[in-house]
């Protein structure tokens, strides 16, 4: 029975031990920061292009107008919020607007890093309700998940104005490893894997999915199409692979992103299929945001042998230092 | 020899002097543990965000497995099972109707009370939704054209929802793809929300009435496509209903929605 008793608790230990490890190591916030850099650029032009038709889209009484969201007398919950409910003066639409474009340009370029990044968010939700339902898609979804973690950690350390700033006040050391980067780096992580899971699973209802005729159909769609795919009519067989191949890519991303020796492929099948939706389908904005979601996995070493030479080129120009 | 008691000091005061006990050793300062440069949280303040993931994680988790588990084109109705759901007439209804008979529709009791208890947390987040990107099957597309006459009857503006051609850069053109979708799927509560779309295109464009026509854009087989037809081809758009909306009109539900064919409705060359 003692034998036992000991057995559970090594095993719990050995649980524990291997939670901290994953969620509590400090981990360099290069990863963090590339992040931040590329879906603050993300938010910002995916914001900017509200400004074409802000009043329609956003505005009190544009096509989907606030009182049909907002019933009075509804039972929606309040949770379900944004600042543009409340908005409804034109001006002030506008003030808001350019507000929120400061706030994702200011967490692109990483100045005010920290702040930027608690701004951001909640704008970024205000603007995604604000249009849940009328015309959010899968973009809203990806930069509001993206903009939530970088709010975790510090996410201005590398490859921003912030650092580029300490550098000119004379403060050239390197930044610490930290547990909340690696905290939010772990969350993203996760959280791409619920994400792909529940995007895998309903497809195994569709009988277009099963049969591996899905991306034909997807393809043919002419409101979608951006690049021509229709030269699959005459591959079937091809078609049916990268169908079923989506499917079990999807379901199975969650447990093979983990893996040393599957990741490099499920990352690469990854880059694969948002950079064809990029091209092929037009959604361009929704399969950046998914590979820069992606590039969470890359490990910091990776993503300063990869950036590190291009920061330094930049802050050598701006501040007269190589630095990273 | 007996033992020398030692001396009394002299004096009253002395004697109200409670006798001094010998001084405590001094206990060795705790030694602090060095911070483990590998774990620099304490056990306590892991512990604490330690249950902030876990609670974090199932709230990411729950609202899609929820939705995954809810579609409508899975209803289960409250009745035995297979036992067929049935208007007075004996014909089968389907999951938006049950209702009118008493019918609920069955929701996963375990997974139903788990949604509701995060969906404020969810909601704050903008975490409450599912990933279900063309699925359960990639659908048609709907267009919508538009044509704003003025006070004589006269068009002032015409356009479609969406094109191309004039929304520029590509998510523009995507949001308004994204409008016309969101208000033409049946499950979606936007369904019927025309005469809003219509409100906002006669303030933009100042006409006193909007002729509005929607499309569905039906999908070509393969061997349509072997077999030279475009999918662009005017045979692909089948025009499902047109509606006139003057200024001030008061919304009605489900406007162009009425003249929509039953589903399985075909046109020739064409899967729907």
């Amino acid at each position: 029975m003692s034998s036992l008793l000991a057995a559970i608790r090594g095993y719990l230990v050995d649980v524990w031990g291997a939670w901290n490890q994953f969620w509590f190591t400090p981990a360099d916030p290069a990863t963090l920061s590339l992040l931040r850099l590329l879906a603050g650029s993300m938010l910002f032009y995916t914001h900017f292009i509200w400004s074409l038709d802000l009043s329609g889209f956003i505005g009190p009484d544009g096509y989907v107008p606030v009182y049909v969201l907002r019933p009075p007398g509804n039972d929606i919950a309040w949770s379900a919020w944004s600042v543009f409910f409340w908005i409804k003066s034109t001006w002030l639409l506008w003030t808001v607007h350019i507000f929120a474009l400061l706030v994702f340009a200011s967490l692109a370029l990483g100045f005010f890093s920290r702040i930027a990044a608690l701004l951001a968010f909640p704008l970024a939700v205000s603007y995604a309700h604000r249009v849940t339902p009328g015309a959010f898609f899968g973009l809203d979804k990806a930069n509001c998940m993206l903009a939530m973690y970088l709010l975790l950690g510090p996410c201005g350390a590398r490859y921003s104005l912030d650092r580029l700033w300490r550098l000119r006040r004379g403060e050239a050391t390197d930044p610490e490893p930290s547990v909340s980067a690696n905290l939010a780096i772990r969350l993203l992580q996760v959280h791409l894997c619920i994400f792909y899971l529940f995007s895998g699973l309903p497809k195994l209802d569709g009988s277009s999915w099963q049969l591996g005729t899905a991306l034909w159909w997807a393809a043919a769609n002419n409101e979608y199409r951006s690049l021509s795919l229709l030269w699959m009519a005459e591959w079937p067989k091809l078609t049916a692979l990268l169908t079923h191949a989506t499917v079990f890519w999807e379901i199975f991303y969650c447990c093979l992103v983990w893996n040393r020796y599957t990741k490099p492929i499920v990352l690469a099948i990854a880059f694969a299929v948002h950079g064809g939706i990029a091209l092929f389908m037009g959604m361009i904005t929704f399969g950046t945001a998914m590979i820069i979601a992606n590039l969470s996995f890359f490990k910091p070493e990776t993503v300063r042998k990869l950036v590190d030479p291009i920061a330094a080129r930049v802050s050598l120009a701006l501040v007269g230092k190589k630095v990273s | 020899m007996a033992k020398q008691r030692p001396e009394k000091p002299s004096g009253d005061s002395a004697a109200d002097k409670p006798v001094e006990k010998p001084a405590k050793r001094p206990k060795p300062p705790r030694e602090k543990k060095p911070r483990d440069p590998a774990m620099p949280w304490s056990p306590a303040v892991r512990t604490l965000v330690s249950l902030a993931v876990l609670f974090h994680l199932a709230a990411v988790f729950v609202p899609p497995w929820f939705l995954y588990l809810t579609p409508m084109h899975k209803a289960t109705p409250a009745v035995p099972p297979g036992e067929p759901v049935r208007d007075a007439r004996g014909e089968d209804l389907p999951p938006n109707r049950w209702r009118e008979i008493g019918v609920e529709i069955q929701a996963p009791p375990l997974v139903a009370g788990l949604a509701k208890f995060f969906d404020h947390y969810a909601n704050l987040l903008y975490i409450n939704n599912g990933y279900e990107f063309f699925s359960p099957n990639p659908s048609v597309s709907h267009v919508v054209d538009y044509e704003v006459l003025d006070d004589n009857g006269q068009p002032i503006a015409e356009g479609r929802l969406p094109d191309l051609r004039d929304q520029w850069p590509r998510l523009y053109y995507h949001r308004h793809m994204m409008l016309v979708e969101q208000t033409q799927t049946p499950d979606n509560p936007l369904n019927g929300v025309e005469d809003t779309v219509a409100e906002w295109l006669l303030a933009k464009y100042g006409g006193a009435s909007v002729r509005m026509t929607l499309s569905i854009h039906h999908l070509l087989t393969p061997q349509r496509v072997i077999d030279g037809m475009r999918p662009d081809d005017p045979s692909t758009y089948e025009r499902v209903g047109t509606f006139t909306h003057r200024k001030g009109d008061v919304p009605r539900p489900n406007a162009a929605v009425e003249s929509i064919p039953a589903p399985g409705t075909t046109i020739p060359g064409v899967t729907p």
